[in-house]
């Protein structure tokens, strides 16, 4: 199809019908779109990060201290087509080397360990990051597999509806899974956490801990979040 | 069931549509009474179209008569219309016109409401687009580029999820 260049700039469209030229393109190419323009990087927000109907309630079972480092989500997930991925990425210097791992994940260390001294191994610590995708089961709820032992899930996180729990009058989440959430200097804040400034989802061992956020929280930090170990 | 052509409408009933630019043209009424907004342009000599020329509507009545018999769908459809990435070829040959046709087609669509032939535009422009990068973009429909190349790597950065797919 043969199709000469325009000279007029007609994508000053009404936005409903910009909204159907971002459903016919996949993600890249969506962003490749709104990458043109301030207009369009402004509908393809619009588009991708509307009021959600639901956020997401990141759980946690942290049975290890073995943090990762990094924790990307979603701000929010809804929609038909566009899935924002989720991975955790792990501190690769907590990781064993891979040597070790042949004698059940014993070593932590970036030195050469007793293990490899003895077998006459050479330690060879994993230099890149480690990033693991969190996957969903068959019942929906999301897990990554842990780095450190074989077969261990780390985290879940489920997708809740949190409407029912935003209180009417201030709009702000009242409950968590646990207990009750309190607002501290405009942020939603649950007890549990000390800090506001870290999630504290891996802190504690045996510990299940849910948390449910808005999605004026999930604005305060960009993407890719680094969690403090 | 209703098939979307069992109106009141006889076939030989025709009406008068004025473009912008004072051109006549008389259609089916079947195909006024498919289009609300159509229809209540029906108003003879003196009624006339706001911002659709004579060129333009010509083409949109055009896509219109060939797709008179076409079941009308429901609310329930628009999804599965709007992710149907296939073509037909008559539509395909209709839309290989420049894009200035192109966008004015898409434009007259959106406000005479023809939801389908809006959603067939849209559908076609995304096609240009993809795997194309946004400079490639850019040129191929003349859009102004207001960022500071450092705003465009932020926005890429924030974005950065969508790479993944």
């Amino acid at each position: 199809m043969k199709q000469k260049t325009t000279n007029k700039n007609y994508f000053n469209f009404p936005y409903e019908t910009l909204v159907k030229i971002f459903d016919n393109l996949d993600n890249l190419d969506a962003l490749n779109l709104a990458r043109t323009s301030k207009h369009l990087s402004r509908i393809f927000n619009l588009y991708n990060y509307p009021t959600p109907k639901h956020d997401v309630l990141i759980s946690a079972i942290a049975i290890y201290q073995r943090n990762p480092k990094k924790i990307r989500f979603s701000r929010t997930i809804f929609g038909k087509r566009k899935r924002t991925p989720m991975y955790l990425e792990f501190d690769s210097s907590l990781l064993p080397c891979n040597n070790c791992k042949y004698y059940k994940y014993m070593c932590n260390s970036k030195k050469p360990c007793n293990m490899c001294t003895r077998h006459d191994l050479r330690c060879e610590i994993v230099e890149t990051s480690i990033r693991k995708r969190i996957k969903k089961t068959n019942k929906g709820e999301y897990f990554c597999i842990s780095p450190f032992t074989r077969g261990k899930m780390l985290i879940c996180v489920k997708e809740w509806n949190i409407e029912k729990y935003r209180c009417e009058r201030c709009n702000l989440i009242t409950r968590c899974g646990m207990m009750p959430v309190f607002n501290g200097y405009g942020m939603v804040n649950c007890s549990l956490s000390a800090k506001q400034e870290v999630i504290d989802l891996f802190a504690m061992r045996s510990i299940s801990h849910y948390y449910m956020l808005c999605r004026s929280y999930y604005a305060q930090f960009p993407i890719s979040t680094i969690f403090l170990i | 069931m209703d098939n979307g052509t069992s109106n009141s409408a006889s076939e030989n009933e025709t009406i008068t549509l004025k473009s912008c630019d004072g051109i006549e043209f008389h259609i089916d009424a079947r195909i006024a009474n498919r289009y609300t907004l159509l229809n209540n342009w029906n108003g003879g000599e003196s009624a006339c179209i706001p911002n659709v020329n004579g060129k333009v509507l010509e083409k949109v009545l055009e896509w219109c008569e060939h797709h008179i018999n076409d079941p009308q769908l429901n609310c329930g459809d628009d999804d599965s219309r709007r992710r149907n990435t296939i073509i037909e070829e008559w539509d395909e040959n209709f839309l290989s016109c420049d894009q200035d046709m192109l966008f004015e087609i898409i434009l007259a669509a959106n406000y005479l409401e023809i939801k389908p032939l809006l959603d067939l535009g849209c559908k076609t422009v995304a096609n240009m687009m993809k795997s194309k990068s946004p400079e490639e973009i850019r040129s191929a429909f003349n859009i102004d580029n207001d960022y500071t190349p450092e705003e465009e790597e932020q926005f890429r950065k924030e974005n950065e999820w969508a790479e993944d797919y």
